[in-house]
């Protein structure tokens, strides 16, 4: 289970790329699987590859996308558990 | 500006319209023109897909008119085009570990075509569809790199090829299989088949290597002026079937549009390959609207047998698997593309040679119907060349062949 203090990082097998600036995909090299994310998916992913915090991240969805704050954690804690459960991530150490 | 007339059908010039990297305002004019009227879409994706324009089809109709479009087509185009974005980070993810390997062993290989032309030509790998890596190795190296690639798990894909007891230096193609049967490896010792006389050796290769970025890694690849001869001899021998084959060319022309023309020329003339080069060149062009200098396109023209080739592949270009009357015969086109009677007398000879079992242990190929008496001339210099003039073997053979003629 990940929380909004946790420290997330993409996996390093893990490539990315953007798809019309509208979707990015994700393909992990090793078990190639891939991938897709949306708009919003996009924006997290690019948090986590700046080395935002989960936190940080979620304040940024608050503010692009005008949603409140409840549905922002809850939009990434359940992305970042899905692309961990792909192993498209991990907790960095 | 050249754009798809009438004589092709909706679809077809839709597809020709799209098909290229940089959209100008006649084409997204005449592509929004195109789309008033009815589309047989399951139609358009078919041929897109065959045709090696799936990429670009989808970008350019995102880019153009979206809204146009119906939205189940619009997402299998989508699809096709992410499922393609992934195939072929694959394949370059692991042509870079490939080229590692061989360097570590000190074996020199060149990849071309595949991802290598995707990133130079048309600026980014989702653009081009593309199914295997094709890598040039020089001979002395090739089984060594036959090796490599054993030890990584790739098998010889006896699909494509099968030669048991095959002298491993005289085939031109390797095709390898990796082991998840995701990825094929195509080395080569030669650029193309020996009919079509473009050798670079040592020094023409090592002279010609330019760096660049792929996914990050700097990698060395041919130089432009020898990709697009390249392009030229590979789409002249699968007779410009593809579309595909003619956005190459353009979007090669159209990424380097300060091309060393001169060397390009010169290698053409060593070759003997001027007459593809005008091919391609003109049909692009005519095609696909692609930007030639003056002196470059009044060059082409002069080849007026060119030209008429330009015009019959453009007839055909879409009616792959249709009969079609008074379409170019391979052997034909083969043999009009060469522009030195040398040529095109080795190539009626090799005709000759593989025509008869007897020569070659295998089926025969076909000889164009006019050219049908060299056979005959040349069959009894062919048993002899096989044989020797005294041989037992040759008395036998002829002596079966007289009897068959009754």
């Amino acid at each position: 289970m990940f929380s909004l203090n946790s420290t997330v990082q993409p996996h390093p097998e893990v490539v990315d790329t953007d798809l019309d600036g509208t979707e990015v995909v994700l393909l992990h090299l090793e078990n190639k699987t891939y991938f897709s994310l949306n708009v919003t998916g996009r924006r997290i992913w690019k948090g986590l590859k700046e080395g935002q915090s989960l936190q940080s991240i979620s304040q940024h969805l608050c503010k692009e996308f005008e949603i409140d704050a409840d549905r922002a954690d809850q939009s990434v804690l359940s992305l970042i558990q899905e692309l961990a459960n792909h192993e498209l991530v991990q907790l960095k150490e | 500006m050249s754009l798809p007339n009438e004589r092709m059908g909706v679809e077809q010039q839709l597809l020709v319209c799209c098909a290229r990297i940089c959209m100008d305002s006649a084409h997204a004019e005449r592509i929004r023109l195109l789309l008033q009227q009815t589309i047989n879409w399951p139609f358009l994706l078919q041929i897109a897909h065959y045709h090696g324009v799936m990429p670009l089809l989808y970008r350019s109709l995102q880019a153009t008119c979206p809204e146009e479009i119906p939205p189940a087509t619009l997402d299998k185009l989508r699809d096709s085009f992410r499922t393609n974005l992934v195939r072929n980070e694959i394949l370059a993810r692991e042509l870079l570990t490939l080229l590692d390997l061989f360097r570590a062993q000190g074996i020199s290989a060149i990849p071309f075509k595949g991802p290598t032309l995707a990133t130079s030509a048309y600026g980014h790998l989702s653009l081009r569809q593309f199914g295997d890596l094709d890598l040039f190795v020089p001979k002395c190296d090739l089984l060594r790199a036959c090796e490599v690639l054993v030890s990584q798990g790739y098998r010889v894909n006896d699909q494509v090829h099968h030669r048991p007891g095959g002298d491993l230096l005289r085939a031109k193609y390797h095709p390898f299989v990796g082991q998840d049967g995701l990825v094929r490896v195509d080395v080569q010792w030669m650029i193309a088949d020996s009919q079509f006389s473009f050798h670079l050796d040592h020094e023409d290769w090592r002279a010609s290597l330019v760096p660049i970025s792929m996914t990050g890694m700097s990698i060395f690849i041919f130089s432009p002026e020898v990709v697009l001869l390249i392009l030229c001899v590979h789409g002249s021998k699968h007779l410009w079937t593809k579309l595909q084959w003619l956005c190459d060319v353009a979007e090669l022309l159209r990424a380097y549009p300060k091309l060393d023309w001169e060397r390009v020329n010169a290698y053409a003339r060593r070759f003997g390959s001027q007459r593809m080069l005008a091919v391609a060149g003109l049909f692009a062009h005519d095609l696909l609207g692609t930007t030639l200098s003056t002196d470059v396109l009044e060059r082409m023209k002069q080849d007026k047998v060119a030209q008429l080739l330009v015009g019959q592949l453009r007839s055909q270009l879409f009616m792959a698997g249709d009969t079609i009357p008074g379409a170019v015969e391979p052997s034909f086109f083969y043999l009009q593309m060469r522009e030195r009677w040398r040529n095109q007398a080795r190539y009626v000879f090799r005709l000759c040679v593989a025509r008869d079992p007897i020569i070659t242990g295998r089926a025969s190929r076909s000889l164009p119907v006019s050219l049908t008496f060299l056979y005959y001339l040349l069959w009894p210099i062919l048993l002899i060349g096989k044989y020797g003039l005294r041989s037992q073997k040759l008395k036998i053979t002829i002596s079966q062949w007289l009897e068959r003629m009754g």
